[in-house]
């Protein structure tokens, strides 16, 4: 079942091209990690999905109907955006954050009703943030935060939610916390399209992975088949090696760090470099 | 439910004040005077009633409303104008609407003696000097916010430039005096008639800022993000330029430039019920409106010669502001 489509995506400003004939078609229940270096168009391609840019060439469709022709109202209970880790101007209520995604079914003065708080506080139930529904948003961890406003977003009624860097900022803890949220809500059928730098992340859960560069997809396919040592190498312009640490999972790690470790122990096991 | 009880007592302690300004001056009304007089006591002595009914519905009443009016209405449109911009220096004036408005009502002075044409001259230039600024800000491809901020501020600056001129030419004795005078603000010449125009149109405008301010918190979050969760940003920004636009130049028709309340009221707000603004909102417009009428009614009591009411906000509001940041909770937030 298709859900998001994206086909010959042209965009870019007068003196600059960012993205050049860019097709994405994404199922439903995926995830999908776009990975790229610095300027890749990672970003650009979110923001067109979600109907924030407007491409000069080709278009986006959402269960079949263009991004373009629907108003913000219904594009919100289609598609949500879960932002960049971002200091808010002002401490709201994590309840009152979350509730701003029922704006989308609320009438001509965004006015809130009874059922809206229910829904927002099982969002926050389902994050298991939910201790936190009276606190103030400016003072919650970096974690937490990302788990309120992924529960913003599913409050709004979105299936398919676009995350920009949704681990930057994390510490390593919080990083996994919200990499379990996404796969155990992909399990439910919920899609996600986010960018990433750091490709562990995709090997970790991706379904899918697109490697962008230069306003192109190079590469779209599941991570063992897309990601190898030489693509990525090739793709972010550094020495990159992909090891394998057992139970078919992988990683990766900056060529230089494989062959200056010290061994600890004479007796510890070679690590097993692929590609 | 807290939040709606502070609101509640808010809007009584306003209605007190109300009730205890229109006892207050030169000439003594009692409480009892009051109750004889609107509640219609048929043994009242007609002479006294007659009066009483200039005093209180020609003089007093008008202008206790104008002071209400005037008060809520900088405060509400200095909440969403810092809603809006994301930015705690933010007054009404940032988009030029004081300036042109002045630049307005010193035209008006110099070029007719008719107060209507003054009035009129007056809104006029602040809605243009706002429309002048938006047309500028979208000329340029960037930041919407920083460029509507900068138009605002570049627009302001001419239309000061352009009342130095007037005020240059102005006849020195009896227009310049009375340019300067309008500048300082205050409410000598609100009158019944105006009042009763204008009133209607403020609670108009004030309500309909307020019934927006469900979108004012998600514009806080940014444009991309706000439009992401389902808002028509650049009509929601428009409608609400427009509207606090339109009752701000209406403060200058009826009062002069009243500085200070715009800005400091909305952080007093916000030290009492916290930033949300779907409680701060009606929260600012009720307190800048009892802030006002107190120091109108200082204005007008304190000294035999009654003092400008912009000396007076400006004077008492900065210590106000003083203390407010110190109280306040890390920064404005």
């Amino acid at each position: 079942m298709e859900k998001v489509h994206a086909a010959s995506i042209a965009f870019g400003y007068t003196d600059k091209c960012v993205l050049n004939d860019v097709s994405l078609t994404v199922r439903q229940g995926e995830v999908v990690s776009l990975l790229g270096p610095n300027g890749s168009g990672k970003t650009s391609l979110l923001k067109i999905l979600l109907g924030l840019l407007r491409p000069q060439c080709g278009e986006v469709r959402i269960n079949g109907l263009p991004v373009a022709d629907q108003s913000p109202k219904d594009l919100a209970k289609r598609v949500a955006y879960v932002p960049q880790l971002h200091r808010m101007a002002f401490g709201y209520r994590v309840l009152d954050v979350v509730l701003m995604g029922r704006l989308a079914h609320s009438g001509l003065f965004g006015r809130t009703r009874k059922q809206d708080g229910d829904i927002a506080r099982a969002a926050l139930e389902r994050m298991g943030v939910s201790h936190l529904t009276e606190a103030n948003y400016s003072e919650i961890s970096g974690g937490e935060r990302q788990l309120t406003l992924i529960a913003r977003a599913l409050t709004q009624g979105a299936r398919t939610l676009i995350m920009d860097e949704p681990l930057n900022g994390l510490d390593y803890g919080n990083q996994i916390r919200v990499l379990e949220q996404i796969t155990s809500l992909a399990a439910d059928g919920y899609t996600f399209i986010k960018t990433t730098h750091f490709p562990d992340h995709a090997l970790w859960m991706a379904s899918r992975v697109a490697l962008l560069r230069q306003g192109r997809i190079i590469a779209d396919g599941p991570p063992d088949q897309v990601m190898n040592a030489k693509m990525l190498s090739s793709l972010y312009q550094a020495d990159i090696s992909l090891v394998s640490i057992g139970g078919g999972v992988r990683t990766c790690l900056p060529r230089s760090v494989l062959h200056n470790a010290p061994v600890p122990g004479s007796h510890a096991g070679r690590i097993l470099c692929a590609g | 439910m807290i939040m709606h009880l502070r609101t509640c007592g808010l809007f009584f302690l306003l209605l007190a004040c109300v009730v205890v300004s229109l006892g207050l001056g030169r000439y003594p009304v009692t409480l009892a005077d009051m109750q004889q007089y609107f509640g219609f006591a048929l043994e009242a002595d007609p002479e006294r009633m007659r009066m009483l009914k200039t005093l209180l519905l020609e003089v007093r009443l008008p202008r206790i409303l104008a002071a209400v009016c005037v008060g809520a209405a900088l405060s509400v449109s200095g909440a969403a104008f810092q809603a809006m911009f994301i930015n705690p220096l933010v007054s009404p004036g940032l988009l030029g609407v004081l300036a042109g408005a002045s630049l307005g009502a010193a035209l008006g002075m110099v070029l007719s003696t008719s107060w209507i044409v003054v009035q009129a001259s007056t809104f006029f230039f602040g809605l243009l000097a706002v429309g002048l600024a938006m047309f500028m800000a979208r000329r340029y491809r960037g930041d919407r916010l920083l460029l509507l901020v900068l138009s605002g501020v570049v627009v302001s600056a001419l239309f000061t430039a352009l009342l130095s001129i007037i005020k240059y030419l102005a006849d020195p004795y009896n227009q310049l005096p009375a340019i300067t005078y309008w500048l300082m603000g205050g409410f000598p010449l609100v009158n019944r008639e105006s009042m009763t125009i204008l009133t209607p149109v403020f609670i108009l405008g004030i309500g309909i800022v307020i019934s927006l301010s469900g979108y004012l918190n998600v514009l806080t979050m940014g444009d991309e993000e706000a439009r992401a969760l389902g808002v028509r940003v650049t009509w929601l920004r428009i409608a609400l330029i427009l509207t606090a636009t339109l009752i701000s130049s209406l403060t200058v028709v009826i009062g002069g430039i009243i500085g200070w309340v715009g800005l400091i009221i909305p952080h007093v707000g916000r030290m009492l019920v916290g930033p949300d603004n779907r409680v701060l909102l009606p929260v600012s417009a009720l307190l800048g409106a009892f802030y006002l009428l107190v120091i109108d009614n200082i204005s007008r009591l304190m000294f035999p010669v009654e003092i400008p009411l912009g000396i007076l906000t400006s004077l008492l509001g900065i210590p106000v502001f003083a203390v407010a940041l110190r109280h306040g909770r890390g920064g404005w937030s």
